[in-house]
């Protein structure tokens, strides 16, 4: 499904070259759950951009479903976007204007979901993450943690096909974290692939493949057991 | 200094930001240059007739004479009014007539060379006691005292009497030898009463006996200490003063033996039918702009275009004025964070309120150096558009200098006031917690101030499309006649005996398919007269506009008779045999033994209230006494004898009198080109010799009626540009500083789906929420500034809706393509680019 082939990616800022990925390799099948760990600055958040089309890699090719995405326009890329990815941001990237509701009922707006079936599906996950109460609140008024959580529930409420999560855990407590890496693992089952960054050993555990990266590099591939914990 | 502090820190901060700087400066400064040309405009356009010594005591007196629904709306008084009131009434310390020949005067010196004086007055010995004009050779008191004298300018003196003026003679037409008794100098630009030569009144031969006919002007000058402003006792009409009272007292008293020759009233009686007259003051100073009568010894001005365009540039100013306020707080809202911790760092409010004035006083006084700038190198054009001579721009500018200062000064503090309260506003806790929030958008305040400008842009639009749209009415309503390929030739009386033989030279032309005298033509004023019905009862007194004209004048200008069947029964309606009829009854004026012919307009008919016109009888009372008897013989549609500004008047043709006969109208196959004209020219000097070649076209002359309308289309569509380019400027930098801040937003969306279809509208529906909002709320401005300029025609387009909203229409798609150009980017670029922004 995600096949990368020779990937690097250059940013280029004024006279400093960063090399933030160097010729990664990478196959990711249709319902895998991978992990990606690594120190700060090795090139997750990049690697994870580039999986998800929202960066173009500098060199190499990308097989998205066995087609070359790595040249599209922004337009195609828009589309397959809208299709087939959803993010959970390492900084949230919650949008500041809307509340608590209108941030996780946005993208099925996008995807034109009619008005009932939305506010089903919304209800259904300010519950589960025990957002009920906060549904009207803007995202400034909401504590770190409860934040993260808005992000998660708007990256699962459209049921994507790839869930692309950078550090989804990172700002909470174990039992919130560990509610949130259960509803990944129960969509995995369901089918969905996961892509997912995280500094935490015990939740890498729970994919099925950890991969580390380090200056750029794959360094290794794990295969852990699905049992987990 | 603290201030010196405040206005170098100023600079450094706008030196940093250029482009902002650029924009505002470049508003401010195109606002400003507008205000101040308009203000220069305005300047020159208040000041007239205002050096006059004792001008609060000088008044130009009109009457006004009503017969039933139409009255005489004459700047112009009889003969005897001046010194007949003056000896009448104490209050008046000194009186001076003026006449101005409607027609070009040929003058000459000893040797046959022809003088430019295109503007002959002649007046009272009493002018120079009056008026502020100051005589540079001769004796004030006297030059004008002795019949035959005329006081030329120094320019005039200077190019034909280089080696002196005084003693020596100018022969006028019909060899009357005048002596210059004295030199004036030029006439100022800033005068309505424009000479290029004056002489004595009394040389010349005039009905000099009435108290009714109107042909000269009438100025008094009121004695110290006279309460002007007194009301008139309650019993008296028309909202008149104490001293116009007394002068109407004076004038029906004295005139009252003509009064009953001519209306066969007493003047109870004649007042009982509706009948009136007025006696108006008009305060010389305000003559220029306050004035609209017939007969305005020169053309005046508009004081409803003088408000319109001082109210357009004000809401230039504005709108760049806004600009500044709209940018400066944008920009802040991306430095809450900065201003709060400033604050915390314990910079002082009242500072940083000061810091904005300072900055923004200082764009407005850079700003305003620019507009100097623009000023200068558009006023010629400005001066060349107006036709107004004025005093030097720089003499100009100076005398509105507080003023100027005063604009810049005030439009700084509003532009700073509003960035200066909003950063006082927050307490630096407020700025810290909710540093996201306080992003720019166009809203609140922001947002009203967007609206603002959208809707002076549409506004000032919309106005400047209406004056438009009614030129075009005017272009392409019809005005009842064939104003096109008509050449018309002034001075005609002077052909006297040869008059038959250059009609029939000029009609044996080959492209001359046809000519006509006559007393009146369209477009040059035309005299009006008191007419009886025959047999009324009433007696009631009737006034129509008089035009002696031949028997060629309804075929030359194509001029046609209302429905034959309806109006004229069993009579054909074929102008050439009624005018053949009308001319066979033609006899001279004064003989009572068969009534003479006569056409009316229907708009006569209407006022006199005739039932089949056709064969009514009518009568006029001369001053001697003697009347004279007509008979309708038919009636023409009506048509525009005067410009769109008036309603059509009721009119008489009487039949030709040839001492009468000022114009030749003669029409040509097509427009008459300058060889015709030359042509022309040729067969008049050589069957009249002495008097004066003045020719026109039709058409041409008509359209000057509408020049001050048309030039002040030009400036309000200048205006309507920059005022739209400047508002367009502000939104394109207001939207840029709102999307770096959107960016972000933008970049969350369209991971989470968003099309471009869908940012698009997103970005843009504030916009068009603002337009919408604007373009609903300038709807009653835009009527009111438009119907005040519309006020001065009595014919005027309709206030068109559907032309409103494709105003708004427009100004909408200028606005989306604004924020388009600044949003695409944006849209367009990767995702990632817009996510780390932070
Ligand atoms: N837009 C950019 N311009 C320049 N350098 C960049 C840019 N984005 C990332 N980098 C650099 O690329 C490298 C990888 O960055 P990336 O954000 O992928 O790291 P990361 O592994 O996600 O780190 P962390 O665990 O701290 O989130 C870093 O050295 C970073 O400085
Ligand atoms: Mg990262």
């Amino acid at each position: 499904m995600i096949n990368l082939q020779d990937i690097s990616k250059v940013f280029t800022t004024r006279e400093v070259e960063t090399r933030a990925l160097t010729n990664i390799n990478l196959t990711i099948d249709k319902g895998e759950f991978v992990s990606v760990m690594g120190p700060s600055g090795c090139g997750k958040t990049t690697l994870l951009n580039i999986m998800g089309l929202i960066e173009t890699p500098s060199s190499g090719t990308y097989y998205f479903d066995n087609r070359i995405v790595s040249s599209l326009s922004e337009r195609q890329r828009t589309d397959i976007r809208k299709e087939s990815f959803s993010y959970v941001f390492q900084s949230f990237n919650l949008i500041d204007e809307l509340t608590v509701r209108e941030n996780i009922e946005l993208p099925l707006i996008y995807q034109k979901i009619h008005s009932t079936e939305r506010k089903k599906r919304v209800d259904n996950l300010l519950d589960r993450f025990n957002l009920g109460h906060r549904s009207d609140y803007f995202p400034q008024q909401l504590s770190g943690g409860q934040q993260q959580r808005v992000a998660v529930a708007r990256a699962i409420v459209s049921r994507p096909r790839i869930i692309l999560a950078d550090e989804p855990t990172g700002n909470l407590d174990s039992t919130h974290g560990e509610e949130i890496m259960r509803l990944l693992t129960s969509l995995n089952e369901e089918g969905t692939t996961i892509v997912m960054v995280t500094h935490s050993k015990m939740h890498a555990q729970r994919a099925q493949r950890i991969i580390h990266l380090f200056d750029g590099h794959v360094v290794t591939e794990n295969f852990t057991m699905p049992t987990g914990i | 200094m603290m201030t010196k502090n405040y206005i170098k820190l100023a600079i450094r901060n706008l030196r940093r930001n250029k482009d902002y700087f650029f924009i505002n400066v470049f508003g401010l400064a195109i606002g400003m240059a507008c205000a101040i040309l308009v203000m220069l405009h305005v300047w020159t356009q208040t000041h007239f007739d205002d050096f006059h010594p004792d001008d609060n005591r000088l008044y130009r007196a009109t009457i006004e004479s009503k017969m039933g629904s139409i009255g005489t709306n004459f700047a112009v008084t009889p003969p005897r009014f001046a010194f007949g009131l003056k000896k009448r009434v104490p209050e008046i310390e000194q009186a001076c007539r003026i006449y101005k020949s409607e027609r070009k005067i040929l003058l000459k010196t000893k040797n046959d060379e022809v003088l430019d004086a295109p503007s002959l007055l002649f007046v009272d010995s009493t002018f120079f006691d009056m008026f502020g004009f100051k005589l540079l050779q001769g004796n004030p008191a006297t030059c004008l005292s002795k019949e035959k004298s005329i006081v030329i300018t120094k320019s005039m003196a200077k190019t034909y009497f280089p080696e002196g003026a005084i003693g020596k003679k100018i022969i006028s037409e019909n060899d009357t030898k005048w002596t210059i008794t004295g030199v004036v100098e030029d006439c100022p630009y800033n005068t309505q009463i424009q000479y290029s030569a004056l002489a004595s009144l009394p040389t010349l031969e005039l009905p000099n006996n009435s108290w009714l006919s109107s042909f000269l002007y009438t100025y008094y000058r009121f004695k110290p200490g006279v309460d002007m402003d007194k009301p008139a006792p309650p019993n008296a009409i028309g909202g008149i003063t104490d001293i116009e009272y007394k002068l109407l007292q004076a004038y029906l008293k004295a005139a009252t033996p003509e009064i009953e020759r001519t209306t066969k009233m007493t003047p109870q009686e004649f007042h009982d039918m509706g009948n009136n007259f007025i006696i108006k003051l008009q305060q010389i100073r305000r003559i220029h702009l306050f004035s609209h009568l017939n007969y305005e010894m020169s053309k005046n001005a508009n004081i409803e275009t003088l408000i319109v365009l001082g109210a357009i540039s004000l809401l230039i100013i504005l709108i760049a004025a806004i600009n500044y306020a709209n940018l400066s707080t944008a920009r802040l809202a991306g430095r809450t964070r900065e201003i709060g911790i400033r604050k915390l760092l314990g910079s002082h409010r009242r500072d940083m309120a000061r810091q904005f004035l300072a900055e923004s006083i200082t764009i407005s006084f850079i700003s305003l150096f620019l507009a100097l700038v623009i000023v200068e190198l558009a006023f010629p054009q400005l001066e060349k558009m107006y036709q107004f001579s004025s005093p030097s721009l720089s003499q100009s500018l100076l005398k509105l200098s507080p003023i100027i200062f005063g604009i810049a000064l005030v439009t700084g503090i509003i532009a700073g006031l509003y960035p200066a309260f909003y950063v006082t506003r927050f307490t630096p806790a407020t700025i810290l917690q909710n540093q996201k929030k306080l992003g720019p958008r166009a809203k609140g305040l922001r947002g009203v101030l967007v609206i603002l400008q959208f809707l002076f842009s549409i506004v000032i639009i919309y106005s400047t499309s209406t004056i438009y749209r009614q030129l075009n009415y005017i272009q392409s309503k019809s005005i009842g006649f064939d104003k096109n390929n008509l050449l018309v030739l002034d001075n005609s009386t002077g052909l006297g005996d040869n008059r038959d033989a250059f009609a029939e030279r000029i009609k044996a032309l080959p492209r001359v398919t046809d000519l006509s005298y006559s007393s009146a033509v369209p477009g040059q004023l035309i005299d009006m007269y008191t007419f009886h019905k025959m047999n009324d009862s009433t007696n009631q007194n009737y006034l129509l506009q008089v035009n002696w004209a031949d028997n060629h004048f309804l075929k030359t200008y194509g001029m046609h008779f209302i429905d034959s069947t309806k109006a004229i029964p069993g009579k054909s309606t074929e102008p050439k045999h009624l005018f053949s009829q009308l001319n066979d009854s033609t006899a001279q004026a004064g003989s009572e033994t068969k009534p003479i012919a006569v056409i009316l307009n229907e708009k006569a008919v209407q006022y006199m209230g005739l039932k089949d016109p056709v064969g009514k009888h009518l009568l006029r009372l001369l001053q001697n006494g003697d009347q004279v008897e007509y008979t309708v013989k038919g009636v023409v549609r009506n048509f525009h004898f005067e410009s769109f500004h008036e309603e059509v008047q009721p009119l008489i043709f009487l039949p030709e009198v040839p001492r009468f006969s000022r114009f030749t109208s003669i029409r040509f196959k097509s427009p008459p080109s300058d060889k015709d004209i030359a042509e022309v020219k040729k067969i008049w000097e050589e069957e009249n010799p002495t008097t004066l070649f003045s020719e026109f076209s039709m058409s041409d002359n008509l359209q000057k009626q509408y020049t001050e309308e048309r030039s002040t289309g030009e400036v309000a569509v200048a205006f309507s540009f920059f005022a739209i380019f400047i508002a367009c400027m502000g939104l394109y930098s207001l939207m840029a500083l709102i999307t770096v801040y959107r960016t972000k937003e933008i970049g969350i969306r369209k991971v989470l789906g968003a099309g471009t279809r869908e940012l698009v509208f997103l970005l843009s529906k504030e916009t068009l929420q603002l337009v919408v909002l604007a373009s609903l709320l300038a709807l009653p401005l835009a009527y009111q500034i438009s119907r005040l300029w519309l006020s001065r025609f009595a014919y005027q387009v309709n206030l068109s809706i559907t032309n409103y909203l494709f105003v708004s229409a427009a100004v909408f798609a200028i606005a989306i393509f604004t924020v388009y150009r600044q949003l695409w980017r944006t849209i367009n670029a990767d995702p990632a680019e817009s996510l780390r922004y932070e």
